[in-house]
């Protein structure tokens, strides 16, 4: 019976109340403090790891995520490029990669902000909170693909339909409750990461500058250059 | 709206809680137990129920259908002789509520008295090579369900299934066979474990198809395939390792020399 209750908070609660906080939470930030959407860059402090750290953890999670997406978006079409052994081997082991190379980023990332002293003056409890929360998603993500392969087609069966049972506030948790432990708390620290949106670094996703790619050119002039040389 | 927002989830999470299942007997009974059983239809893996509460004092089975594991673990010689006739192969718990319970015990006591069979004990034939290659080609997912479901090696594995091997999330399926014997095919066609009632609950395999995948599963053998699983994790280390060389080449020219200037001005 408690297991009960705590699968119901976990898979029925948790998500709701973390996506509810992260709404309001996140419209009462950009209302009153619009210029705090953002990474903060410390590129001038320290650059070298930020290099392999930054860069290795988008494109690994860039990846990773986008997989969840499309899973969740076209689960049946996952099935069906899974229906070949080769294809499924294919995409596992990419998601793999991608997933490594998150956790070599978020790692890089975590000695940057922890050890280096530059950095952390500039660094904040919640930066570490986030970082820690992103290693451990990650560390159960790899779990899960290592030891209860083959996820992308049961995430595809099991998973998706849990989620969009979620987002259609018809939950059904029964979907998932059966998982071994590992799976779940992949699930639990990907909420907690939702709820610890608004309340940190992580907002910066919000308002990527996507806009860029179809906006007018715009032309830089470096005055102080022309200035020299008049 | 955080109110709102809120209520509406404490409301969803209470209703999950307690519980909304409809009562309907025959639905709970194809859901949960016509992977095992019959009313009526004969013996499966457990007993033909036409009757049972003749049979058994009727507390006595709606305590043993809500937790079956108890009877077994103290010791009821009634439990003990199921599990003995049922090839020791126990009864999972279910989850079944004493209301479902009742519902489901009411159902057989009205298909007892009309006559009326449900569920049956599959298709009786031998199986023909044709069977063991579809069965293969399913389990794989080479060829699809009709209803749709997810194929086998998603979560099992079995000799000579896949390239890389079967998945690990559910058993190694070579065992399954000497464990359900020719039940097996009604097994897969009605699955009443708890990971996989739900996905194939509206997906379900057609008597044809979960007896051809049974087939194939019989003509595996007994032996556990060899294990495939190094090949992943070396393959994604691989692919770190050379992701790491690409990024280092992409990123050789990037301004490393301007923030250096800058850094000790900092």
């Amino acid at each position: 019976m408690a297991n009960g209750f705590l699968n119901t908070f976990l898979f029925v609660g948790l998500p709701y109340m973390a996506l509810a906080i992260a709404i309001a939470v996140g419209i009462l930030r950009f209302r009153s403090r619009p210029f705090s959407y953002s990474s903060l860059s410390s590129q001038f402090l320290e650059n070298e790891q930020l290099f392999w750290g930054s860069n290795l953890f988008h494109w690994g999670l860039g990846w990773v995520l986008g997989g969840h997406l499309v899973g969740l978006l076209i689960p049946r079409t996952v099935l069906w490029w899974n229906a070949n052994p080769l294809r499924l081997f294919v995409l596992e082991s990419t998601a793999l990669i991608g997933a490594l190379l998150a956790l070599f980023g978020v790692s890089a990332l975590m000695v940057r902000r922890f050890y280096n002293k530059r950095v952390v003056a500039v660094t904040t409890p919640m930066d570490r909170i986030l970082l820690t929360l992103l290693l451990i998603q990650i560390l159960t993500g790899i779990d899960t693909a290592l030891r209860y392969r083959w996820g992308s087609s049961w995430y595809a069966s099991a998973a998706v339909p849990y989620l969009r049972s979620l987002l259609l506030f018809a939950p059904r948790p029964e979907f998932i409750v059966s998982l071994p432990w590992g799976p779940k708390l992949h699930m639990v620290s990907g909420f907690l990461v939702i709820l610890a949106i608004p309340f940190t670094r992580l907002v910066h996703f919000l308002v990527v500058p996507i806009w860029y790619l179809w906006r007018k050119p715009q032309v830089v002039i470096w005055n102080r250059r022309t200035g020299a040389r008049s | 709206m955080l109110r709102t927002f809120s209520r509406t989830a404490w409301c969803l999470a209470l209703a999950a809680g307690t519980g909304l299942a409809a009562q309907d007997g025959e639905a709970l009974f194809r859901k949960s137990c016509m992977s095992c059983h019959t009313i009526g239809g004969g013996v499966k893996t457990g007993p033909d129920l036409k009757g049972v509460t003749t049979r058994r004092p009727r507390e006595w089975a709606l305590a043993f259908i809500q937790a079956p594991g108890s009877f077994i673990d103290k010791g009821d010689p009634v439990a003990l002789q199921l599990l003995k006739d049922a090839n020791n192969v126990k009864m999972p718990e279910l989850g079944i509520t004493a209301a479902e319970a009742d519902a489901i015990l009411k159902l057989i006591d009205e298909l007892t008295k009309s006559g009326k069979v449900l569920g049956s004990k599959g298709i009786d034939r031998p199986p023909t090579p044709l069977d063991l290659q579809k069965g293969k080609a399913m389990f794989e997912g080479r060829l699809r369900f009709a209803g749709g479901g997810p194929a086998c090696l998603s979560c099992h594995s079995a000799s000579g299934s896949g390239t890389f091997g079967g998945g690990r999330l559910g058993p190694q399926l070579n065992a399954a066979p000497g464990k359900y014997g020719k039940n097996l095919a009604t097994t897969i066609e009605n699955p009443a474990f708890p990971s996989m009632v739900n996905v194939f609950a509206k997906k379900a395999l057609t008597p044809e198809e979960a007896f051809q995948v049974a087939a194939y599963l019989h003509s595996v053998g007994t032996q556990p395939p060899p294990r495939k699983d190094i090949v992943f994790p070396i393959v994604g280390f691989v692919g770190l390792l050379g992701s790491l060389a690409l990024g280092g080449h992409l990123g050789r020219k990037r301004f490393r020399g301007v923030r250096k200037n800058l850094v000790p001005k900092a």
